[in-house]
């Protein structure tokens, strides 16, 4: 076993893989190589805490790097895959060879096809994103934020906590109604509105001006900085030419084990973490890819296991799971949520300030979102995941 | 082992007390209590609780 395992993406995934390759049992080489020039650190307070100047770069580094037994190749992409080969080939012109491969390469930001990127017009993912972003706030700019998903609504709801003008934008008329229903997207949203910051929903953005940004039904909204966040594409540019299936991510069996282009899985590669693709027994359709804080960590614990258990791997089943937080509202979802869902308020009421709502397909409980009722969504969540010693854990 | 969590940055996530129920409870009010010297057979089950906490805030220790 010369090659060792080799883990291209450097984040939550490629970390709790890592780490659990090492508790496993796991002795031989590990390496690890990362795009970003940093060791993994955590996303969700880039646009929270982060942003807001509350925690310092080196607060949110992930526990558990520096003293992970393994070789980091930082700042480095990997550019082709040789998956008969074994191979992964890195833009410093080098390549690793491996016996074990865990793709966890994650997503990047999607950007608007009509508006060029740059100082004025920004996407956050990454700690750089957020420090700019978090120091032209605390300069006074005003923001638009185009997308009102879980990212944007963070930003505009930091931004308007931190004192910022922000405008809202989103082309659904309902943002988040496809995913939470419509009552409760709109519950959601009246959160921004409450808070000062001016929306502007069924429409987008047709051109960044001088003063701000045009709106495609006219309408001139002034501001200083355009941040998108219209949601993510997998990281996949590095793997066109391999022989791996990709459709809306890295395709996976039940195991985490990725397939080739013939549907076949390879055997020598698994994927975690936002890039998988894999079956789910609850989601319509069968296949989920989730870009969920909680799925990067147990995927990755799951693919380790099964790298380490090639003849008794266990299939990853675990629930999706997302927060979000804002103007000091605590938002928790488990499940696969959808408008196609039979959606009841269990507990609290929705014009309040706590609820528990259940979704149901079919006649079964498929999930659950609750407003400051963490505790309460416990409940709910074993009915949807059975006992909780599912899967790995 | 020992188990100590900081209660500052906790924010009631509860994914630790999926991952080690015989260690991490949460309260009617959202509140961790927790078990700061569980039993080794246990430690498994800590690091994952550990690893899956949003916020980092679980340190475990040999002894």
């Amino acid at each position: 076993m010369t090659g060792g395992i080799v883990v291209v993406g450097a984040s939550l995934a490629g970390l709790r893989a890592a780490e659990g390759l090492r508790s496993g049992g796991y002795t031989g080489p590990l390496r690890l190589v990362g795009e970003e020039n940093r060791l993994p650190y955590n996303r969700p307070p880039l646009s929270k805490e982060l942003l807001l100047g509350r925690l310092s770069e080196a607060d949110v580094l992930l526990h558990g790097a520096d003293a992970l037994d393994a070789t980091w190749r930082l700042g480095t992409r990997a550019v082709g895959l040789d998956v008969a080969g074994q191979r992964v080939h890195l833009d410093s012109g080098d390549s690793l060879g491996y016996d074990a491969l865990l793709i966890a390469t994650g997503v990047r930001p999607r950007r608007p096809a009509n508006l060029a990127t740059g100082p004025n017009v920004r996407t956050l993912r990454t700690v750089e994103d957020a420090l700019a972003l978090g120091a032209a706030i605390r300069a006074g700019q005003r923001l638009i934020v185009l997308g009102a998903g879980f990212i944007g609504c963070e930003v505009a709801a930091s931004a308007r906590t931190a004192g910022a003008r922000v405008t809202l934008v989103d082309m659904s008329p309902a943002p988040l109604a496809r995913v939470l229903g419509a009552d409760i997207a709109r519950r959601l949203a009246d959160l921004h509105t409450a808070h000062g910051v001016t929306t502007h929903f069924g429409v987008g953005v047709a051109e960044a001006t001088e003063h701000g940004v045009r709106l495609t039904d006219g309408t001139e909204v002034p501001g200083d900085l355009l941040v998108v966040g219209i949601g993510a594409e997998p990281g996949v540019d590095w793997l066109t030419e391999a022989d791996v299936r990709l459709d809306n991510g890295v395709v996976c069996d039940e195991m985490l084990r990725v397939r080739g282009r013939d549907g076949v899985p390879i055997g020598s590669v698994w994927a975690a973490g936002d890039v998988a693709r894999w079956p789910h027994p609850h989601e319509p359709g069968g296949q989920l890819r989730v870009e969920h804080w909680t799925n990067a960590a147990l995927s990755g614990m799951a693919a380790a296991h099964n790298m380490l258990h090639r003849d008794d791997p266990v299939p990853f089943r675990a629930v999706p799971e997302f927060w979000s937080d804002q103007y000091g509202m605590h938002i928790r979802g488990v499940g696969c949520l959808s408008a196609d869902c039979t959606v009841r308020i269990e507990e609290g009421a929705l014009a309040g300030d706590r609820f528990v709502a259940s979704y149901h397909r079919d006649g079964r409980l498929v999930g659950a979102l609750a407003l400051n009722a963490t505790r309460a969504l416990a409940r709910w969540r074993n009915r949807i995941t059975g006992p909780a010693t599912a899967s790995v854990r | 082992m020992k188990v100590s969590v900081d209660l500052d940055v906790c924010d009631g996530h509860g994914q630790c007390a999926f991952a080690a129920p015989d260690v991490f409870q949460l309260d009617d009010a959202g509140y961790l209590e927790y078990d700061p010297a569980p039993a080794d057979a246990l430690r498994a089950k800590v690091d994952t609780a550990s690893r899956l906490c949003p916020v980092q805030a679980i340190t475990v220790t040999a002894r």
